[in-house]
């Protein structure tokens, strides 16, 4: 029997260590217009899974897997079978036997709590029914005072600029009469007055007071921060910008958990009888310390590790089916996200066309930008939230003129709708304002009731009269045309036409919206970084200078940005001007897109209630994407569960569900493994950031999902959610994006990562990529080698699971 | 009873939404459009029943019906497919049906008994529909408090029906405003029960400091949001206008309504400016904009508070329903406005465009209507400060005048097209003072001021204490949260699945 109580929690002498300790461990997340999805337990990955598994358990009262009643639904339908059970029992080290495991299964279920902290001992001696209890008020006082320090935009009246958030909290709650009144209680309101001014005085001073021994600092500190872990993940992106930025580093989670802690010295009452609160707590703290996880939840996660074997063992078989034989000399060529969308789209255009094929890449394409629109003020980065853009790309008519016109007149524009809702809200203007305009309305209303309309995406559709260009040197842009053709294996054997397809989602009232469009972009559309790579391509200059590094692009061929409109599958082509497409195969290319896209939305419609064919499929998307009530437009990414990195040759028409990244790989022109590493540190992060922030808003909704779409809240114009009135900053995704009402839509999954090359050489390209080694060491994701032989585990005491391959063909 | 009379009763608006309640099992869509063609009849019914009694007659009532029974539609035909999946889809649409149909009742009510019943069930509907989530705290909280404050209101509604009933014999509406036409209101009797009935309105309609659960109700989906803020929280002003007779003969409730009013508008409007989230943001307005309708109701001018009624739920409706759009908003709009920073010069524009705007509503005013009242004065000075931001211009900008007069011409035109149409619906009140009207600008002057100061980034030595107050709603709310949670405790469901686990095993220790 594994020992539970011992955490592998360093002893901190140094309080101030303790509290960077605490503060490294919250993953940052990006506000909702440049949403992007976040692995929350990236700042973690240099532990093992389960080692944070119960670190989660113990500082948040957080679980890693499902309740035991999801897995006996997946147990009674055989979608875990015995022997995937019994390979994750073995995983374990044989804790649990069969028959425990099965019991368990109807076993009721525990709640999970996390350590206790003084405002919680304090709550038990209050009155739920009569009072407001303090956990609640303190959550609510310091989400209250971050939103108004960190929002821009949604106040009109803001704090003057202080800098330092603790301090503003100070200031704030010193002369808070509200919460005195609140809670009954005015002693502490005068002591606020006497806290330190700075942060890491108090931690310290905190520490003496409630005479906490070394090895405890630290897991305080943690389980105080969890308390207000959405704020600490926003305070985390912006220490993460900072950084990209190169800036100085902000203190803002320090100064956020020294905000907390506060809240604990504050309700200190100086007495010190054995009957105190103080030390009823310090009670509590040691017991909770030491009591053991229930067997329950451990056997949870033994279910969950069943479940992926499951999962894994099907994802084997179906790739070990006979692949599509490659085509002839191809005509079209199409370059798409890595996206699980992807997958079903591209299945369809390969069935349909012998002549047409297609490759995956991540859907920023390799170019490191930020994109600026004809009238904003400023460039939205359009690449993965691990790296800073290098480049801007900005709208161009091809005249300085015509650009400024173009410029001022779309500026024009904003400025005049900006005046408006900015006059709109003006407290004095309001009221007879609303008088005024409101009966404007009844026209708004009626229309979006009769038809669901509300106002389009906006951004989609590019200005067919501007290009796109990239404000790099010429050698960098020849740097990036040519690793992008090398690591598609574009490089030779290119077709007439090769479209190069971003893609974006089109929802309408949606404040999630971001989190359905492509997550290598930015959260952004794909659309202009398409449009970019293939100006560069296209690009006389570009190729000249391709051909000197040994890549020959055919004079006649020609690359056309293409944009997948997810919600409703279509794929819309934006040539631009001056680009000589041959108009049979633009025809050829827009007729097949037309019949794949029916043929993968017909799929996906199945996903969702209600029968469909073919005419309602497109109906009913176009309804979804424009609805002003839809909560669930699309399922986005809901249930990812692999990555599949090879050759399209070796899926070619195989069904993988809309379940597996795809990523283009081959072992054959990669000879110094240097692509691999590439693939690993980036594609393969990307991807495990989706996977984890789906599988982190199943299975811990109430941390890092962010609750009910239906009483969302924004927050500071962009910075997040609450639900409902306040509470803390809601993270993560919706409940109506991962579950449909009567059943998950989501299968919480650790990533299967196939790839076709040797062991070795996998082992060998993790070695050069530090982050994508902790995630493969500490089974964050699975990593297996695919050969004619089967699939071999990548990760220190493998084994193979063998699966006979049934007759590949050539 | 002749087919006609029941057909043209006040009972059918009343009675035929809520028969969507006899749907009951079964698929959720079918008790949806069952209450959306329910709804639809019912307003097919109302315009039936106008037809009858005469376009001549009164429009008013059933120009209040169909506003409200087009924003339950509105309602059911989003929260169908918002709700999508969610439970008790059922009991939803059943309470809905009830608060659209004890609304109609509210208007439709003949008698002041039937009235305060109607209003009665709208608010223990919508008491329900505010817990459709019943194992949220918060959402209980707010709950009770609008209950104990609506029964406290009704309570003071059903002294004031009392006391009327003794004065006037009757509790009919239109012969207690016919008598009140006639006689005024000598007696101490009815003054006292006219001011009762005021304030039952007032204590019904969220003003300070009562007004706590109107900005917490964020805890029911938003469509229930949308229904209270724009159809329930402004039948007290309907009730007012219906008693508008009644309000002119009382001196009394028309101060003590101008001064709830001015109070709740000017602290609401302030604290509306540092809201952090969108929906709460509008919740405050609301709340400042039912004490503009409240002190449009003290000073008689009955058809702004008709037009506002109408204005501000349509209004309303759609911002709850969109706000959902705010991250798109905020994408288009961020950073486009950049206001110039010199504070004087700024200062100086604001004054100047709000003397200008008053200026031309003035003149505007005397070219268009003839006879004068006291309390137009009060209308100029709204549409005057309302509109000055358009004219906002420096010396050195003359050029952006076209700009300027794009902005201010239609807002002005569409406002005295709405004048000229409701001035045909109904008719102001008279005979206020002048000082009420005095009192009345004083919240609309202070917002302007404070409005130019904050958005021309003037930071004075008092404002930062100002914003801190209003920040904390100037601490009106929590002394009256502490209260009702101590006098009546809310009866809570369920519990909160992040509570720490404070177990038997920890009581036992500390034993």
């Amino acid at each position: 029997m594994i020992s539970l109580t011992c955490m592998d929690v360093a002893t901190f002498s140094d309080t101030t260590e303790a509290a960077r300790e605490a503060c490294a461990r919250i993953a940052p997340a990006w506000p909702l217009d440049r949403s992007i999805a976040v692995n929350p337990y990236w700042k973690l990955r240099t532990r093992s899974f389960a080692q944070v598994a119960q670190e989660m358990h113990r500082f948040a009262g957080s679980r890693m897997a499902m309740p035991l009643s999801f897995y006996k639904t997946l147990w009674a339908s055989g979608a875990i079978a015995r022997a995937d059970l019994q390979s994750a029992m073995r995983e374990s080290g044989n804790v649990f036997s069969m028959p425990d495991l099965l019991a368990s299964l109807n076993a009721a279920e525990t709640g999970c709590s996390p350590l206790p902290l003084l405002s919680d001992a304090l709550d038990l001696g209050r009155d739920p029914e009569h009072q407001v209890l303090w956990r609640e008020h303190i959550t609510t006082q310091i989400s209250q005072c971050c939103a108004s320090f960190f929002d821009e935009v949604q106040a009109d009246w803001r704090p003057d600029g202080e800098a330092s958030l603790y301090r503003y909290w100070r200031a704030t709650v010193s002369e808070d009469r509200g919460a005195s009144l609140l809670m009954g209680d005015e002693r502490w309101r005068r002591r606020a007055a006497l806290l330190p001014e700075n942060p890491d005085a108090l931690l310290e001073e905190a520490v003496k007071q409630f005479a906490l021994s070394p090895d405890q600092v630290l897991p305080w500190f943690v389980t105080a921060l969890y308390r207000v872990s959405g704020w600490a993940a926003w305070c985390a992106y912006l220490e993460w910008q900072a950084r990209l930025a190169a800036e100085e580093k902000p203190c803002f989670q320090r100064d956020l958990l020294a905000i907390r802690v506060a809240w604990e010295v504050l309700l200190v009452d100086g007495d010190t009888s054995l009957r105190s609160s103080l030390s009823t707590w310090q009670l509590q703290w040691h017991s909770a310390m030491n009591t053991p996880r229930s067997p329950e939840v451990r056997m949870a996660e033994v279910w969950q590790r069943a479940q992926e074997l499951a999962y894994a063992r099907q994802l084997f078989e179906a790739l070990s089916g006979p692949p599509l034989p490659k085509g002839t000399t191809p005509r079209l060529q199409a370059v798409f996200c890595i996206d699980v969308r992807s997958e079903v789209l591209r299945r369809h255009l390969e069935r349909r066309s012998p002549e047409c094929q297609t490759l995956g890449f991540a859907g920023f394409f390799g170019v490191p930008m930020a994109y600026r629109a004809a009238g904003a003020e400023t460039a939205v980065p359009h690449l993965p939230g691990l790296f800073a853009s290098a480049y801007t790309a900005k709208e161009s008519t091809g005249s300085e003129l015509g650009d400024a016109q173009h410029h001022a007149s779309a500026r024009q524009q904003a400025q005049q709708t900006a005046w408006r809702s900015w006059h709109m809200r003006q407290p004095a203007s309001s009221f007879n304002l609303v008088e005024t305009e409101g009966p404007l309305k009844l026209a708004t209303l009626l229309k979006c009731s009769l038809s669901g309309k509300w106002m389009a995406n906006d951004g989609a559709r590019p200005d067919a009269s501007a290009t796109l260009t990239l404000h790099a040197p010429l050698a960098e842009r020849i740097g990036i045309a040519g690793r992008f053709l090398r690591a598609t294996g574009l490089s030779s054997g290119m077709a007439p036409t090769v479209l190069v397809v971003g893609h974006g989602s089109e929802t309408t009232n949606n404040p999630m919206a971001a989190a359905l469009d492509c997550g290598a972009c930015g959260g952004q559309t794909g659309l202009p970084n398409a449009r970019v790579l293939c100006a560069l391509l296209n690009d006389g200059e570009v190729r000249e200078g391709l051909r000197k590094d040994g890549i020959n692009v055919p004079e006649a061929t020609v690359f056309v940005p293409a944009l997948h409109n997810t919600t409703v599958d279509r794929v819309t082509v934006h040539p631009g001007k001056g680009v000589a497409w041959n108009e049979q195969d633009a025809a050829y290319c827009v007729s097949l897109l037309e019949e794949a896209c029916a043929g993968a939305r017909e799929e996906r419609a199945a996903r969702f209630p209600g029968a469909v064919d073919r005419a309602s499929a497109l109906h009913k998307a176009r309804r979804r994407s424009s609805d002003w009530a839809e909560v669930r437009p699309e399922w986005g990414l809901a249930d990812n569960a692999s990555l599949i990195v090879g050759r399209r040759d070796h899926t070619r028409g195989l069904h993988l569900q809309g379940r597996s990244f795809l990523h283009e790989y081959d072992a054959a022109l990669d000879s110094d493994g240097s692509m691999l590493a590439q693939i690993l540190g980036g594609p393969m992060i990307v991807t495990n950031w989706i996977n984890m922030q789906y599988f982190a808003s199943c299975v811990d909704p109430h941390r890092f999902g962010s609750g009910n779409k239906t009483l969302h809240n924004v927050v500071g114009g962009h910075i997040g959610v609450f639900e409902g009135n306040g509470g803390d900053l809601r993270i993560g995704l919706a409940r109506q994006s991962v579950h449909d009402g009567t059943a998950w839509r989501h299968t919480p999954l650790r990533l299967i990562v196939v790839i076709y090359a040797e062991k070795q050489r996998i082992e060998s390209a993790l070695q050069t990529q530090p982050m994508a080694m902790d995630l493969v060491n500490g089974r964050w994701l699975h990593v297996y080698a695919a050969s004619n032989t089967g699939f071999e585990h990548v990760y220190p005491g493998t084994k193979l699971m063998a699966v006979t391959r049934k007759s590949p063909s050539a | 009873m002749p087919l006609s009379s029941i057909l043209l009763s006040p009972l059918v608006p009343a009675c035929l939404p809520a028969a969507a309640l006899l749907v009951r099992r079964g698929d959720p869509a079918r008790c949806w459009s069952t209450a959306d063609w329910l709804v639809r009849g019912t307003a097919l019914a109302v315009l039936l029943q106008w037809l009858c009694r005469g376009v001549s007659a009164p429009p008013l009532q059933p120009l209040m019906l169909l506003l409200v029974l087009f924003l339950a539609w509105v309602i059911v035909r989003f929260s169908q497919v918002y709700l999508q999946g969610e439970t008790s889809q059922h009991g939803y649409v059943h309470l809905v049906a009830t608060t659209a149909s004890a609304a109609c009742a509210v208007i439709a009510a003949p008698r002041l008994d039937i009235l305060l019943g109607a209003w009665v069930v709208v608010s223990l509907a919508m008491n329900s529909l505010l817990q459709h989530y019943p194992e949220r705290r918060p959402a209980q909280l707010a709950a009770h408090k609008k209950f104990l404050v609506s029964r406290l209101g009704e309570l003071s509604f059903a002294l004031g029906c009392l006391v009327l009933d003794r004065c006037a014999g009757t509790l009919s509406i239109a012969e207690i405003n016919r008598l009140a036409l006639l006689h005024g209101m000598q007696s101490r009797a009815w003054q006292a029960g006219v001011l009762l009935l005021v304030i039952g309105v007032l204590l019904k309609t969220a003003q300070v400091p009562l007004h706590g659960w109107l900005m917490q109700v964020m805890e029911a989906p938003t469509p229930v949001s949308a229904l209270l803020h724009a159809g329930v929280v402004n039948l007290g002003g309907i009730v007012l206008v219906r008693l508008s007779p009644l309000l002119d003969a009382s001196p009394a409730a028309q101060v003590l309504l101008v001064a709830c009013g001015c109070t709740t508008m000017l602290l609401a409007g302030v604290v509306s400016t540092t809201r952090v989230s969108i929906k709460v943001r509008l919740a405050w307005l609301t709340c400042a904009q039912m004490g503009f309708l409240m002190a449009e109701c003290g000073l008689g001018l009955y058809q702004l508070a008709v037009l506002h009624l109408i204005g501000h739920s349509l209004y309303k409706a759609h911002a709850f329903l969109t706000s959902g759009s705010a991250v798109q908003v905020f994408r288009r709009e961020h950073g486009v406005l950049q206001r110039p920073l010199r504070p004087v010069k700024a200062l100086a524009a604001d004054a100047a465009a709000g003397i200008l705007s008053v200026a031309c509503v003035y003149a505007t005013y005397r070219a268009l209507l003839h006879g004068w009242h006291t309390v137009e004065t009060a209308a100029i000075l709204t549409v005057g400060i309302a509109l000055a931001p358009a004219l906002r211009l420096l010396p050195s900008s003359a050029r952006r005048l076209p700009l300027a007069l794009t902005r201010f011409v239609p807002l002005l035109a569409l406002y005295f097209g709405w004048h000229f149409l409701l001035n045909r619906v109904l008719h102001d009140g008279s005979g206020r003072p002048a000082w009420l009207v005095a009192l009345f600008s004083v919240p609309l002057l202070s917002l302007y001021v404070l409005q130019s100061l904050i958005s021309n980034r003037v930071a004075l030595p008092w404002m930062n204490t100002v914003r801190r107050w209003a920040f904390h709603g100037f601490y009106l709310d929590e002394s009256v949260s502490r209260l009702a949670l101590a006098v009546w405790p809310a009866r809570y469901h369920g519990h909160d699945a992040q509570q720490p686990a404070l177990t038997a095993a920890y009581v036992k220790e500390l034993a």
